[in-house]
């Protein structure tokens, strides 16, 4: 896959590589984000300006080679599109962790890169210790910031107009469900829709930024927090994350920027023109704010009957509820309101927030965990066999919206999430095998399998994944690009790179002959 | 009717069984068990007398007769430890019967020691019943009707492939409870052989081919603390746990090969191996030597898989990982058409290669890739039946947990009490560990359990059916007529 072509078309004396058409691409994004994280801790006096501005020079560097070098084939096949944007999150990934390393922030490789997986992966996990947070580099603090709003910015564009194309685990109901603002062929459909989306994106972000410094915080945190609210990532540049402020202004600010980053962005899009129709006309949306509002009541009778005051039950119930079905992982627990800690819930209100972690928000948005549209198409699909077993020989046509679901999708879908479930499965029996307590594992690979950030038990909001060891805390960075990549553009790529790792030079050497022959 | 009335008769037999042990053992319960087992005797050939199966049995309706067999022979069986005051409550006594009868083998009882023998004996009774009754359930009557994909295996049962239901399911019935019987004296001299006394064997052997789980001792199986006697009951567990058309293959046919051509038996058999051998790896990892780690994963491995349940060891102490392992195989359960409980392996690996379907078709999107399951190509309808029952698993496992933990256990506790209670198989994790009883759990957990047990044991379907029958006749505002 990462082999170069051996092509040259067109004049241009450029070879044709997908992949590292699109890492050099991505490089160069984040080259460019570094740069100005760097000339933010230039000018707010922060320790490490120059380490931001190497990573930059050499992400840059690797970028501008692999972009002027390759030219993007026109003969895409689902495999390369997915090796492709596998490929441009681990590189991100990669070059995204030398500030954090060269500034000494973490001083370990593996920490540096754990840090910057859960960022652009719009996690928020992270191995940071309240003494790193309180070192002087707001430049590198806000890159960390970037690093999810990159992630995000690259998942509305993968979720909105690549997936539901290749039919990855049942997406291609989003077509008809909330048709993204573009046309049928994949590469002007991706810039198309990428320059269309990304303007509702950064203007999303401009506004949450202003809402936020007009709910009381700096320009600086209004601007580092807008960044992880619209990805739905969740990082913050305080250890306390949204519970520094204790503020319930700021936290209703918030909710409603997680609630909408976490909306299906073709819908957004679509507001630009048709009004607030498109909203009502999403049956996926009803079904997300139901399980929204069920979650936040059902949390908060729980927690008002476990003896809380019931607007303090309120407050953290609304809160956190949202923060963790959206993805987020913000955390609103202080000195001030301990209650925010959801690790010291009873049982029963963490487990609504476990299901809540694995349901997730819609298709097409920034946000991860199985999504609302699988739930409810599997939802239906289960109470269909129950009629089924009653009446043998009828034909239920299942419906979303207004939208018959095809047998095929439904098989997908039910693929999509057994596929999910064997992962978090085995991903708990590895991190226990590793060392962590059931309920530590369990919430840590949920966690990191939907994007949330906080887990459950010892890894909980107040907590950091420092209570993982280090091989364990690798494997959950790993599942965190599992779980944002959808699953399959992962399992596939390792399918190809093993089937061609197995089939050995003369086959490579074949398939190059192949693509001659085609050019 | 003509079902349950014969589901109780059978059951007062059980009790006059009992009350013959009762006696032999000069036990404390004659009269409780008299009279319990008159009363359903009473009931049980009433019924049975006054009605007959209709010539035309709709699947709805039989799994109404399944459904309701199964509630009113565990209401009938609370009767003798009810009447002993063997329980303070009612409800417990409920809980141990459905318990038993769904050969779950989660107890309330405690300490067992303390009620007498010949109740004891029909504690062990109710699960061979149970046993009975599944096997029945598992090879006749759910795959005629393609529950949950069932279908597949209904292709090869041992009766006479008639058409019509009620004379091929009292052949086929005839037929394997021969093998049961069989297997059940066979573990009995096993167990003799192993050392143990009449009683021990018979009551063990009850519980051991009928997967269920329950021993009249407080510490289960490690109240012998003999490898032997391990050694015999892993034989009994293991057989219980595969296909009784496989056994009678082997058995009555002659066929020794048959269960190497059958695709789950195989999948079974390496499962099992698989299992044992990560397990006690973890185990010898966490400082076990090597043979004690070998003896106890072998025997709880097979005691989970096969949801029998018994202990020879306190699980919930060992790593995470180990633990998770064993819950994992709580989910799997043993063969289709076996006495063990859970979603039976057929589906597992139906699902297996079904996931990895996708992942193919994401890659290539227009190959039709078939599901083989042995040499056969598994039908799409099929393979979506399964799928379905499934998801259905695992949302009544997940709102089970929520209640559960709701109404007060914690997380642990409460996921793996419902996961156990599923499946069939007995002990939890957490608080409701193997040395420990489900006394841990509040009352209104016990009776959600309760549900949940019932539900797993008869395969979703028929009670989820049964349920919305009544749902449906309920909503006109008419009387619930009686079934003939």
């Amino acid at each position: 896959m990462t082999a170069p072509g051996s092509g040259f078309g067109g004049g241009r004396r450029r070879l044709t590589s997908t992949v590292a058409t699109l890492v050099g691409v991505a490089l160069l994004f984040v080259a460019a984000g570094q740069a100005v994280a760097g000339l933010v801790e230039l000018f707010m006096g922060g320790d490490d300006p120059w380490a931001l501005f190497f990573s930059a020079a050499i992400t840059a560097g690797v970028g501008g080679v692999l972009w002027t070098v390759f030219r993007v084939d026109r003969a895409l096949s689902p495999a390369s599109v997915f090796g492709a944007v596998l490929a441009s999150w681990v590189a991100a990934s990669m070059f995204g962790a030398l500030p954090y390393w060269l500034s000494g922030l973490t001083p370990a490789v593996d920490d540096a890169i754990f840090e910057s997986v859960s960022g652009f992966s719009c996690t928020g996990s992270t191995i940071l210790t309240e003494e790193q947070f309180s070192q002087n580099n707001p430049g590198v603090m806000l890159w960390r910031q970037m690093t999810q709003w990159y992630g995000g910015m690259g998942m509305i564009v993968l979720a909105v107009a690549v997936l539901p194309f290749l039919g990855v685990g049942g997406l291609e109901l989003v077509r008809a469900e909330a048709p993204g603002p573009s046309s049928d062929r994949l590469a002007p459909r991706v810039s198309e829709t990428a320059k269309r989306l990304w303007m509702v994106y950064v203007g999303f972000t401009l506004l949450s930024a202003a809402a936020l410094v007009a709910a009381g915080m700096s320009l600086y945190d209004g601007v580092a927090h807008s960044f992880s609210l619209v990805s739905t990532g969740g990082f913050s540049p305080y250890v306390e994350s949204i519970g520094y402020y204790d503020s319930v202004l700021i936290e209703g600010v918030i909710i409603v920027g997680m609630v909408l980053g976490a909306m299906n962005f073709a819908l957004h899009w679509r507001l630009l023109r048709h009004g607030l129709r498109p909203y009502r006309e999403s049956s996926e949306l009803r079904a997300f704010l139901v399980i929204l509002v069920s979650g936040i009541a059902v949390v908060a009778l729980i927690n008002s009957s476990a003896g809380v005051g019931a607007d303090t039950a309120l407050r953290n119930s609304a809160f956190n509820v949202s923060s963790l079905l959206t993805s987020t992982g913000y955390g609103n627990a202080s000195p001030t309101n301990p209650f925010g800690d959801y690790v010291l819930w009873v049982a029963g209100a963490q487990l609504v927030l476990l299901s809540a972690m694995v349901i997730g928000g819609m298709t097409g948005s920034t946000s991860g965990g199985l999504k609302v549209l699988r739930v409810t198409v599997l939802a239906r699909s289960a109470g269909r066999e129950v009629l089924r077993a009653r009446h043998p020989r009828a034909q239920i046509v299942l419906k979303e919206g207004r939208v018959a679901v095809s047998d095929r999708v439904v098989a997908n879908i039910a693929g999509f999430g057994m596929l999910y479930f064997l992962i978090t499965a085995v991903g708990v029996v590895v991190i226990a095998a590793l060392g962590a307590d059931l309920v530590t594992s369990v919430g840590g690979v949920v966690s990191a399998m939907g994007n949330m950030g906080p887990g459950l038990g010892e890894s909980g909001p107040t907590s950091n994944f420092l209570v993982y060891s280090r091989p364990a805390r690798m494997v959950l960075a790993a599942l965190m690009l599992v779980g944002r990549l959808e699953i399959f553009p992962v399992m596939i790529t390792g399918v190809v790179l093993f089937r061609r790792l197995g089939r050995g030079v003369r086959g490579g050497a074949r398939s190059i002959h192949a693509r001659e022959v085609a050019e | 009717m003509h079902m349950v009335g014969l589901g109780l008769s059978f059951a007062s037999v059980g009790m006059f069984v009992s009350l013959a042990v009762d006696i032999a053992v000069a036990g404390p319960d004659h009269w409780p068990l008299l009279v319990a087992a008159l009363a359903t005797a009473a009931v049980g050939v009433l019924c049975w007398r006054s009605s007959r199966v209709p010539a035309d049995v709709r699947p709805s309706a039989a799994f109404a007769a399944a459904s309701a067999t199964w509630i009113v022979v565990s209401v009938f069986g609370a009767l003798p430890y009810v009447l002993a005051g063997t329980f303070d409550t009612l409800d417990s006594a409920l809980f141990e019967s459905v318990s038993g009868f769904t050969a779950t083998g989660s107890t309330v009882l405690d300490p067992i020691e303390g009620t007498g023998r010949g109740l004891l004996f029909w504690r062990q009774l109710t699960q061979w019943y149970g046993g009975m009754g599944m096997i029945l359930l598992a090879v006749a009557v759910l795959p005629i009707f393609g529950v949950g994909g069932q279908e597949l295996l209904g292709a090869e049962g041992p009766g006479p492939t008639s058409e019509e239901l009620a004379p091929r399911i009292s052949q086929t019935a005839r037929r394997l409870w021969l093998i049961y019987l069989g297997l059940t004296g066979v573990v009995v001299v096993g167990l003799l052989v192993a050392g143990l006394n009449l009683y021990d064997s018979v009551t063990h052997a009850l519980t051991a081919v009928s997967t269920g789980g329950f021993s009249p001792y407080n510490d289960s199986i490690a109240h012998f603390d003999s490898v032997a006697v391990e050694a015999v009951l892993m034989v009994g567990m293991f057989l219980g746990a595969t296909s009784f058309i496989i056994l009678w293959r082997v058995s009555v046919g002659r066929d020794l090969r048959a269960p190497w051509r059958n695709p789950e038996f195989r999948y079974f058999v390496w499962v099992v191996v698989l299992a044992v051998a990560v397990v006690t790896a973890i185990n010898i990892d966490s400082g076990q030597g090597a043979a004690e780690a070998l003896r106890v994963s072998s025997f709880n491995v097979v005691s989970l898989v096969s949801s029998t349940g018994f202990g020879t060891a306190n699980f919930v102490l060992w790593a995470a990982a180990a633990q998770m392992i064993l819950l994992a195989l709580m989910v799997t359960g043993g063969m289709s058409g076996s006495t063990s409980g859970a979603m039976k392996l057929f589906r597992v690996k139906v699902m297996a290669q079904f996931s990895r379907r996708e992942v193919q078709r994401a890659r290539r999107t227009r190959t039709l890739v078939p599901i083989r399951f042995g040499d056969d190509v598994v039908d799409e309808p099929v393979v979506g039946r399964i799928a379905g029952f499934v998801l259905l698993y695992f949302l009544i496992v997940a709102a089970g947990g929520v209640l559960v933990i709701i109404l007060g256990s914690d997380i642990v506790t409460g996921l793996s009490g419902s996961v156990t209670s599923m499946g069939g198989v007995g002990p939890a994790l957490g608080d409701a560990g193997p040395t420990s009883n489900f006394l841990v759990f509040p009352r209104p957990a016990r009776g959600v359990l309760m549900v949940i047990m019932l539900l797993g044991r008869l395969e979703v379907f028929p009670m989820m059916l049964m349920f919305a029958a009544i749902w449906h006749r309920m909503r006109p505002g008419r009387v619930l007529p009686s079934r003939a």
